[in-house]
């Protein structure tokens, strides 16, 4: 799975373990059956989202800026001090 | 130094060759660009060229001393200074020799204001300029995006500022990419503004500068205006960890998020991935305990039923067995009311055939009364008469009786049964059977003699 992926399904298991949650905390009574449904979904929810949390070390890269150029490219040309003289 | 200088040019172009004008002076401003310095003094003669360059004059306080200045419009524009005569600047950059007009003029490629006062007076207008605008505005702010993964930093390698970060992020498997750049003088301007388009064409989710705390002139970069409007409009949120004491850095002001440590910073990359570990636990525990709960008031519930079930079960049992108790002492009854009925029954019969011999024997006394009374009289002599006719023959009857014959020595003589009544019913040596008044005898013909018929 790309870590894209990873993260994605991060956030969208997050908000599914929060509807669970929410589906418990608002039921004025549980259907068991239907629970044992929801807390099997959450186990493998936790696992996985647990798995993507576990320490991972950080990569670290130096980039190269741009040649300096770039700015001010092509407006020299004019550079006279016409304006002083 | 100097000497070595004109010993080189000599050497290069040889003293004994004239050379053209333009060529020298391509030598010279060649040679002139190893002098490349930062000088302070007070501006003059400002003018700005048709193309957007401004040409000025930096003239010294204390003595005569003058020099002509150009800057492009590119860094012009990037600096966002505008420069006007009596102000005091430091400009930055190298002297050229216009060959047109054979006029030294320094090239500036950085120019900043000079003196704590003029800086603050900076900061508050292009403040005042860029809040008009609603760059500050907090409804433009993005939020920082959740689960970040790939960091772009800008910032200064050299220095604690990048370690602080970088042992502050969490262990979440960030990618990184960093990049150094000047954080300090106006330098620094054109390497973080040139750091930030080179960072538009890296795939990051987040960028981050961060720097150390400063004075507000150690600082000015990061109040400058070019760099604060590419914050503004940057393709992905900006964070800007930079720090500072009490006039808050104005890309601070425009990123979409600020902090002003690289520790804060970091935790607020750290802020979506500590918050899911955190929401995962959560949920575990919420989900978990809700569904135990529920089983354990499932399993009281159950436990109730069953035992609800049970007397519902005895209270069935019971009833059934009243019934049962009913029904046979019922049947008992109906047994017992049988038989009383029975007997009853019995007796009613034995006494209707009681009253009925009764009555038949009333019957019969009254026929008896009736017969004796009415009809004795007619049948009274007939009856004596047959009386007597039966004594007669019963007279009859006993005297005739085999058994009386036998007894008077009479005997019965049989050959297979049958009686003989002739000489001739028996053979000579046939068995006969004689019956005598007390017995039989068994006897054998020896001879046999027919009397003789007379006549």
């Amino acid at each position: 799975m790309s870590k894209k992926a990873e993260k994605k399904n991060l956030n969208k298991n997050l908000k599914r373990l929060s509807d669970i949650a929410e589906w418990f905390e608002n039921q004025e009574e549980i259907d068991v059956e239907e629970g044992l449904d929801k807390v099997k979904e959450a186990a493998e929810l936790i696992k996985i989202s647990k798995e993507r949390l576990k320490e991972i070390e950080n990569e670290f890269e130096e980039i190269k800026r741009t040649i300096d150029q770039e700015i001010g490219v092509g407006e020299e040309e004019d550079g006279g001090s016409s304006a002083l003289s | 130094m100097e000497i070595e200088k004109h010993i080189g040019v000599n050497q290069l172009i040889g003293i004994d060759k004239p050379i053209p004008v333009s060529e020298y002076l391509g030598i010279l401003n060649e040679g002139l660009r190893e002098y490349y310095a930062s000088i302070i003094g007070e501006v003059g003669q400002v003018s700005k060229s048709s193309r957007g360059h401004v040409y000025f004059s930096l003239k010294d306080h204390k003595k005569e001393s003058v020099i002509y200045c150009v800057i492009w419009k590119s860094n012009f524009q990037m600096f966002g200074i505008d420069i006007v005569d009596g102000m005091e600047i430091v400009a930055t950059g190298y002297p050229d020799i216009y060959e047109p007009t054979g006029r030294l003029t320094f090239k500036a490629d950085t120019i900043e204001l000079v003196g704590e006062g003029v800086l603050k007076k900076a900061y508050e207008e292009l403040k005042l300029k860029l809040t008009g605008e609603g760059i500050f505005d907090v409804a433009k702010k993005r939020p920082i995006p959740e689960y970040p993964h790939k960091i772009g930093v800008i910032t200064s390698i050299h220095g604690a500022v990048i370690h602080d970060f970088i042992n502050n992020l969490g262990r979440y498997g960030f990618h990184v990419k960093i990049m150094d750049s000047r954080v300090e003088g106006q330098q620094a301007v054109r390497e973080l503004l040139l750091s930030m388009r080179s960072f538009r064409k890296e795939d990051i989710d987040v960028l981050v500068m961060i720097r150390g705390g400063g004075s507000l002139e150690s600082l000015m970069p990061f109040n400058n205006e070019a760099l604060v409007r590419g914050v503004s409009n940057y393709p992905v949120p900006v964070i800007a960890g930079i720090g500072h004491h009490l006039d808050v850095p104005l890309v601070s002001l425009a990123a979409d998020a600020m902090e002003s440590t690289p520790t804060a910073t970091a935790n607020l990359l750290n802020k979506s991935w500590d918050r899911a570990e955190h929401m995962v636990q959560r949920y575990q525990r919420e989900i978990f305990n809700t569904y135990s709960h529920t089983l354990s008031e499932t399993r009281f519930a159950l436990g109730q039923s069953a035992n609800s079930i049970q007397v519902g079960l005895n209270t069935l049992i019971n009833y059934y067995k009243e019934i049962e108790y009913t029904l046979k002492s019922n049947i008992s009854k109906v047994f017992f009311t049988i038989q009383i009925k029975r007997r009853a029954m019995g007796e009613i019969t034995r006494a209707v055939a009681r009253h009925f011999r009764r009555r038949v024997k009333g019957a019969e006394e009254h026929i008896g009364r009736c017969w004796f009374n009415s009809l004795e009289p007619c049948f009274a002599d007939h009856l004596l008469n047959v009386i007597r006719k039966i004594d007669i023959f019963d007279n009859i009857i006993r005297l005739n009786d085999p058994v009386r014959q036998l007894r008077l020595g009479y005997s019965i003589t049989r050959i297979g049964g049958k009686v003989v009544r002739s000489v001739g019913d028996v053979e000579i040596g046939d068995l006969l059977n004689i019956q005598v008044a007390d017995g039989e005898i068994e006897s054998q013909v020896k001879g046999k003699d027919k009397n003789e018929q007379k006549g």
